[in-house]
């Protein structure tokens, strides 16, 4: 499973923080966690509400950003800029298919070495200039190059900067080294989006529908309505998009009615926002995984029969119920979200079996530490539920609690420990099959899987590649090496002034702006 | 005549009397400006230390593990960090003896641009606070002192006894609840001050993060007002006063207060120290857009250049509060 800790996000990623639990301040009062079921949207396009007016969303975002669109730096507040100021070449649909965006339409030749990119005509940046080819082609490059070490490279590293052309002001042709099938899904990355070629970054010039304002680190970004956009041009006249150090701080704040929408709260804060006039509460598709990963190689764990035992151990329902406040829904320990789904019975707590897979590998009184970061909401809970469990069998799981930096600093060398998916199945497979520790950090390596993995890459079929998946998770499920337990969405709270927000796909953030109204 | 010669040669020589305070007056202080200078470095040097000490590396931090260990490698190598660590130091150094802070690692951005507005809003806290903290002290320490084991002396003692036993994030966690999310819903949880905003234009905003900060300062110092002001109350020339009949009022302030203030002020100087420091706590709680919050990023970022400054800056204003009370304490002494 591909774990990640930078928070991603922007149309087509997760962002959720790590919310350190220590600072509760609005919620002395607010410690039962009772979420009720019947979560609101008021999805109506700008319902009764004029044009203009401002919106303010808070985020929890680092001091320290900056405003490039390609930073390292990424938190909450560099996606949901990014998603107003820039745009993709497509977005992706629940259905698997694609919203065209920067680009018009993507063709390939028989054996899927050559692609060819059409970009949407009298296309504007900020300042009025055309978008063309040429800034495709630089953004590219920039992400292509290893210098600049960007994650963005991880999804499209099956391209060859040299084999990048202009055809035509208006046309892209990639010719790829090898054969590559799922290319359109690739490019649509909602993180590779496009500025203007040689445009500083604090000029943030891009084509998205809004354009920049101010900004300033760690505290503000506001931007205002672009009206030289070339798609559904927004009603808002700006949005501000507030950072604040912790979910707390931003729950704090749209509680006392500082801010008007926010992804970042605090989920125990539910009870509290349900009861409050004027707070209206939105839950998204699931898009969240919070895994435990079982290094495959390494003993006890090279042993498929104790990895089984540790999925069997686990009391899945009442690990979504107590660590999970009951958001989500029970995961089957296969990675990816609801499409192309296995056909495999939903997967549930036996001791006994478990007590017997163990006995079976020699392992019946094992004693093993469990080390997490603790950096999602519930992954602390999942862990300790898993060890009490454990205990029933006679099996000693030490959940050792770690300071973030440290976490991270042996990943990919840890035996057993905590971290969370949020990726589609197709981006996250490169990663399973990677020889770099880092990435495939379960160590886990299978024939069969690996074998289908090559075929998935080789094809652009969708059907062919929804039932390549389906195979390799059903390998997930039987002998992989991660336990997911539960699926969760992304709440987001707003005010009743506001209208037209809807959870964006698949991050369920709330990241578009341009159907969104305020009433003055 | 002999000796009166005598005595104008000796006077000719000997330097004119103001020079000679002067040099005796500047020697200590130049002594301590030095003391500051190498306190300063020392703390450079163990915050250095303790950076690197510090598990985990920049660039895994600001990567996540989604990153390869190719990436992670470019990442450290485009930050610097591949350098000895010496090297790293000794760059940071040349550049504060330069009057440059340096640029942070992590955004890349100068260290002086992303604090310069931060430490105005964190001086601009810390003063407001010692305003209403001093004069309130002093008022409250002495009407517990004057009313010395009496019921309202007996509440004030186990109010502050409470209050200074409570951690500042829990007292501070109760203010927002109570104003400003739970209960009465009357004041702004969070300290937002619009960037290039000074942070008085937005009074409603400070109200709760000085209301702590004044509250737990006014606890601690209150007390050693009080038991100044109960040692005053208790010498000879204050009982003389008394037997005299001098009035009360006469007593306490004109008498009482000049000697009871003595060893106080130097106890506020170290207040106003604390204050800058737990400042970081009631920044990160109300979201204040001070150099505390921005420590605390800078700390689990591993942003070196960022945390120097910042902690130079504190232990700077920490070191010249406690030199001004050195100094207080020093002429309290002499008078």
């Amino acid at each position: 499973m591909l774990s990640r800790l930078a928070s991603k996000g922007n149309k087509g990623h997760k962002v959720h923080k790590g919310y350190p639990r220590m600072l509760v301040p609005a919620v002395v009062s607010t410690m039962v966690v009772s979420l009720a079921a019947g979560c609101s949207s008021d999805s109506a396009e700008g319902k009764g509400a004029a044009s203009g007016g401002m919106v303010r969303v808070g985020v929890v975002a680092s001091t320290i950003s900056t405003i490039d669109p390609y930073s390292n730096l990424r938190s909450q507040d560099f996606y949901v800029r990014n998603a107003s100021l820039y745009e993709p070449l497509a977005h992706r649909t629940k259905d698997g298919g694609f919203e065209w965006a920067l680009a018009t339409g993507i063709t390939h030749n028989k054996d899927n070495t050559e692609w060819t990119v059409k970009l949407r005509p009298n296309v504007k940046f900020h300042d009025g200039s055309a978008f063309g080819a040429d800034d495709v082609i630089a953004v590219f490059n920039r992400v292509l190059d290893k210098k600049n070490a960007l994650i963005e490279r991880n999804y499209i590293d099956f391209i060859d900067p040299k084999g990048i052309e202009k055809v035509d002001d208006l046309t892209v042709r990639f010719k790829l080294p090898k054969p590559y099938g799922p290319f359109e899904f690739a490019v649509s990355n909602s993180n590779i989006i496009f500025y203007k070629k040689d445009s500083k970054p604090e000029q943030a010039m891009g084509t998205g529908p809004f354009s920049l304002v101010s900004f300033t680190a760690g505290r503000e970004a506001v931007v205002k309505r672009f009206d030289g956009y070339w798609g559904t041009k927004p009603k808002l006249d700006k949005v501000k998009i507030i950072s604040f150090k912790t979910a707390e701080a931003s729950t704090n704040a749209l509680i006392g009615g500082q801010i008007d929408a926010s992804s970042n709260i605090l989920q125990t804060s539910l009870p509290t926002i349900e009861k409050t006039p004027g707070l209206k509460v939105m839950k998204s598709d699931v898009n969240l995984k919070v895994s435990i990963g079982m290094r495959a190689d390494t003993a006890p764990f090279n042993d498929v029969r104790v990895r089984q035992a540790m999925r069997l151990i686990l009391n899945r329902k009442l690990a979504l119920s107590n660590a999970f406040d009951g958001l989500g829904e029970l995961a089957n320990d296969y990675s990816g979200f609801d499409r192309c789904v296995p056909d495999v019975p939903q997967r549930d707590q036996d001791l006994d079996q478990a007590k017997k897979l163990l006995a079976d590998a020699g392992k019946s009184n094992l004693s093993i530490d469990l080390e997490t970061g603790a950096n999602k909401p519930g992954m602390l809970q999942l862990v300790q539920i898993l060890a009490e469990d454990a205990k029933k069998i006679g099996v000693n799981i030490k959940v050792q609690k770690m300071e973030l930096g440290a976490y991270l600093e042996k990943w990919g060398k840890r035996t057993f420990y905590t971290g969370y998916d949020t990726r589609p199945y197709l981006e996250g497979v490169p990663e399973m099959i990677s020889n770099d520790d880092v990435l495939n950090h379960q160590h886990w390596h299978d024939p069969e899987f690996e074998a289908l993995a090559k075929k998935l890459y080789a094809t652009s079929d969708a059907q062919e590649q929804c039932d390549l998946q389906k195979k390799m998770k059903k390998i997930e499920y039987e002998r992989g090496a991660t336990i997911l337990t539960a699926t969760n969405p992304t709440v987001s709270v707003y005010s009743s002034k506001v209208h037209g927000l809807v959870p964006q796909f698949p991050s369920g953030n709330l990241y578009d702006f341009t159907k969104v109204t305020i009433d003055h | 005549m002999a000796t009166e010669t005598m005595t104008e040669k000796a006077l000719e020589a000997a330097p004119p009397p103001s020079r000679s305070r002067r040099a005796a007056l500047a020697w200590p202080i130049a002594r301590r400006a030095l003391t500051g200078v190498v306190t300063l470095w020392c703390i450079s040097v163990i915050v250095f230390v303790a950076t690197q000490a510090m598990p985990g590396d920049v660039a895994h931090i600001i990567l996540g593990p989604g990153a390869s260990s190719e990436q992670v490698a470019q990442l450290n190598q485009n930050l610097g960090l591949d350098q000895p660590l010496l090297s790293q130091y000794l760059d940071w150094l040349g550049n504060v003896l330069t009057g440059n802070m340096g640029d942070s690692i992590v955004s890349g951005q100068p260290v002086s641009e992303l604090l310069s507005e931060r430490i105005f809003n964190s001086a601009t806290l810390t003063v407001i606070a010692m305003v209403f903290i001093i004069p309130l002290s002093l008022v409250i320490g002495l009407l517990a002192a004057v009313f010395r084991d009496k019921l309202l002396d007996r509440a004030y003692l186990g109010t502050s006894l409470i209050v200074t036993a409570t951690p500042d994030f829990v007292i501070g966690s109760l203010v927002i609840a109570l104003f400003g999310t739970v209960v009465f819903k009357v004041l702004p949880p969070v300290s937002l001050i619009p960037p290039g905003d000074a942070p008085w234009e937005h009074p409603r905003q400070l109200v709760m993060p000085l209301a702590v900060m004044v509250l737990v300062g006014v606890t601690y110092l209150s007390r050693l007002v009080r038991v100044s002001f109960i040692d005053v109350l208790e010498s000879e020339y204050v009982q003389l006063a008394i037997i005299k009949g001098l009035s009360m009022r006469r007593i306490l302030f004109l008498h009482a207060l000049p000697n009871a203030l003595a060893p106080s002020i130097p106890a506020a100087s170290i207040m106003a120290a604390y204050t800058i420091a737990g400042s970081v706590v009631i920044e990160y709680l109300f979201a204040y857009p001070g150099i505390g919050s921005a420590l605390v990023d800078a700390v689990a970022g591993h942003d070196l250049p960022m945390v120097q400054a910042i902690i130079m800056l504190m232990a700077a204003a920490f070191f010249c509060f406690n030199q001004l009370a050195d100094l207080l304490g020093t002429l309290n002494k002499s008078r």
